[in-house]
């Protein structure tokens, strides 16, 4: 798993985001057991009490929980799961139009961008998952 | 107690201050990054830190006590030169450690040695300098030590065996173990640093945890390097 | 760890030994056949042979002495050596050790090959009377076997402060302030500290000046000199021998710990690997 971290900004909060982008994607499925801090931090070439510092952030947002014998587990509340991703969504959405009315862009033309982009028949699947 | 503690040291070589008045407190379970340019007084550092140097002024202690064979048992250090001799083989230098360290993992340093396709049978002289510094690193590495003080440990190694090296010390990460790892290519290891000491002309310009660092300046450490040691 | 250190330096040694002493005790072996025979030429080749493999041993028994000693601890694998658990003393110790194991071992060899290759011309019978003459000689004239055994002692404790001597000079040349020169300062010390050394072993001896005056006066007799000295004027010569030996005895031992000690300092505070 190469991530692309970028060193000017502080490693433990990208690979929060990150972690936090896997469970909320599905990609670390509720419930299930993620790998130790020793290999994820292997994985990602980065320092354990980085690593272990990105997770306990995620821990205090109710996303991870630590089974001391066992290592760390993706909760299982989904609702609070939605309700992060609601809120990544939203963020993405908040920088995405920031960036386009920074070029210019109008509210209109955005959103006919949008659409022909979203009904391109590879992209179809993606979305209607939500 | 801290496993490496530097209290006022300074050394002199005649007129030349290689450290002037340094003072540094290592925590057990930390990677740090000894960071400066040529001529800065990081190896004097390191040398002081295992007793190949004494202090003009100044203590330094290891684990509570000074510098002596005691410390020598805990520390591994690996120099920026290759001090193998010619005759051994490589399975021989293993035998030696082996028998002087009773931390020493005979298993560990096999295994690194296989992965970096480093032959046991190899006369240590015949070897390509980078493939001594291999060596030279897969011993230290083998160790379980408290302190590692690393000098220059991927400096003339090809990038994948960089990597491999970097990894192994992600791998090897102990709670009760500290590296103190000085180099030139920050880029390359600046993710795997709890902290870093910035040390210029034997002065300690700046010292922290690094992603408080890449926080307050808004760069990497790296780019920090540059800017702070312009020339 | 002194014993671990001795194993590894006495490995690193006698791959340079032991093809040595072989192709040595080798020659010798030839020798002793080709002396008997006529074959002029080999036998000028073998014995041209041997001489060159005696100063070779000499020379090697030497030359490893100190070259263990600079390139094991003041180079490059100093880095290695002085971060291992053990004192510097250790080290220094492990060194001398060895430099006098070999010392004694090419001595014995050096012998042996020459023994071996004179064979043919060693009359056993007439060594074997000149030993029990010179047994003769010293019990006539009351000297024990201790005192062989004392000057023994003595040329064995020269040796021991001669090596540390050069151990000393090596450590002193490697100081921050003489290091640019390391080899002209290593053999000025030396030099300088051989001419202190028999000084002071000259002063050592000066209280034993009226003694040896005393039996100098008394043994001006030409008679005494050309048919050996009277009993009594020969205890009086075993006497001041003896005295001797044991000022020399005690001097080498003092002047070798202080040796030992200085070496084992400078490589404890003033280390200065490059």
């Amino acid at each position: 798993m190469q991530w692309k971290l970028d060193n000017n900004a502080p490693l433990y909060l990208q690979i929060a985001d990150k972690v936090k982008l896997g469970i909320v994607s599905g990609e670390y499925a509720p419930g299930k057991r993620i790998d130790s801090v020793r290999d994820l931090a292997e994985q990602t070439g980065v320092n354990p009490n980085t690593m272990q510092r990105a997770l306990s952030r995620l821990e205090d947002e109710g996303l991870l929980s630590t089974n001391r014998t066992n290592g760390k587990y993706v909760t299982e509340d989904t609702e609070l799961i939605n309700q992060i991703k609601d809120e990544l969504a939203k963020k993405y959405v908040e920088n995405f139009l920031a960036s386009m009315k920074q070029m210019g862009f109008s509210g209109n033309i955005i959103l006919a961008l949008v659409q022909h982009e979203v009904g391109k028949g590879e992209n179809a699947n993606v979305y209607t998952g939500m | 107690m801290f496993i490496l503690e530097c209290s006022n040291i300074t050394k002199n070589y005649g007129a030349c201050k290689a450290l002037d008045s340094v003072n540094l407190q290592l925590e057990k379970g930390k990677i740090v990054g000894l960071l400066g340019p040529n001529g800065s007084g990081k190896t004097t550092l390191l040398k002081l830190a295992n007793g190949l140097l004494s202090p003009t002024s100044g203590s330094i202690s290891i684990a509570g006590g000074s510098p002596g064979v005691h410390s020598k048992k805990i520390v591994a250090y690996l120099p920026e030169r290759t001090y193998l001799n010619e005759w051994m083989k490589v399975k021989d230098i293993v035998a030696f450690f082996a028998d002087f360290y009773a931390n020493f993992s005979r298993e560990k340093a096999i295994d690194m040695l296989q992965a970096l396709g480093l032959p046991q049978n190899a006369k240590l002289s015949s070897l390509s300098k980078g493939n001594k510094e291999k060596v030279q690193l897969i011993l230290v590495m083998a160790r379980e030590a408290e302190l590692y003080l690393l000098d220059e440990p991927i400096g003339g190694v090809d990038p994948a065996a960089r990597d491999y090296i970097i990894n192994t010390i992600i791998r090897n990460y102990s709670a009760s173990a500290t590296i103190l790892l000085s180099t030139h290519l920050i880029q390359d290891v600046e993710r795997i640093f709890d902290s870093v000491v910035f040390l210029n002309k034997g002065k300690i310009a700046l010292q922290g945890p690094v992603d408080d660092i890449r926080e307050e300046k808004g760069c990497s450490i790296d780019e920090l390097f540059r800017e702070v040691f312009k020339c | 760890m002194l014993g671990k250190l001795l194993k590894y330096e006495i490995q690193a040694t006698s791959r340079v030994f032991l093809p040595l002493y072989l192709g040595l005790l080798a020659v010798a072996v030839a020798a002793s056949f080709t002396l008997q025979s006529n074959l002029d030429v080999l036998k000028g080749i073998i014995m041209f042979l041997l001489v060159m493999l005696y100063g070779a041993l000499i020379v090697v028994t030497v030359v490893l002495l100190i070259q263990r000693f600079y390139r094991n601890l003041l180079k490059d694998e100093g880095y290695l050596m002085f971060t291992l658990p053990v004192h510097q003393a250790t080290l220094v110790a492990s060194k001398l050790v060895t430099a006098c194991l070999w010392s004694i071992l090419s001595t014995i060899v050096g012998a042996a090959s020459g023994m071996i290759a004179g064979r043919s011309l060693i009359d056993i019978n007439g060594i074997a009377d000149a030993i029990s003459q010179a047994v003769e000689f010293l019990a006539e004239n009351s000297i024990s076997p201790l005192l062989v055994l004392l000057a023994f002692s003595v040329g064995a404790a020269q040796f021991v402060q001669f090596v540390l001597q050069v151990y000393l000079s090596l450590a002193i040349g490697q100081l921050p302030s003489l290091s640019k020169h390391r080899v002209l300062s290593s053999i000025a010390v030396f030099i300088v500290a051989s001419i202190a050394v028999q000084i002071i072993f000259t002063v050592a001896l000066s209280g034993m000046v009226p003694s040896f005056m005393e039996f100098a006066v008394t043994a001006n007799d030409g008679f005494e000199i050309a048919y050996g000295l009277s009993p009594a004027k020969t205890s009086q010569a075993v006497a001041l021998t003896t005295e001797m030996l044991w000022i020399a005895l005690i001097y080498n031992l003092a002047l070798a710990a202080a040796m030992f000690f200085g070496t084992t300092w400078i490589l404890k505070n003033k280390l200065n690997l490059e």
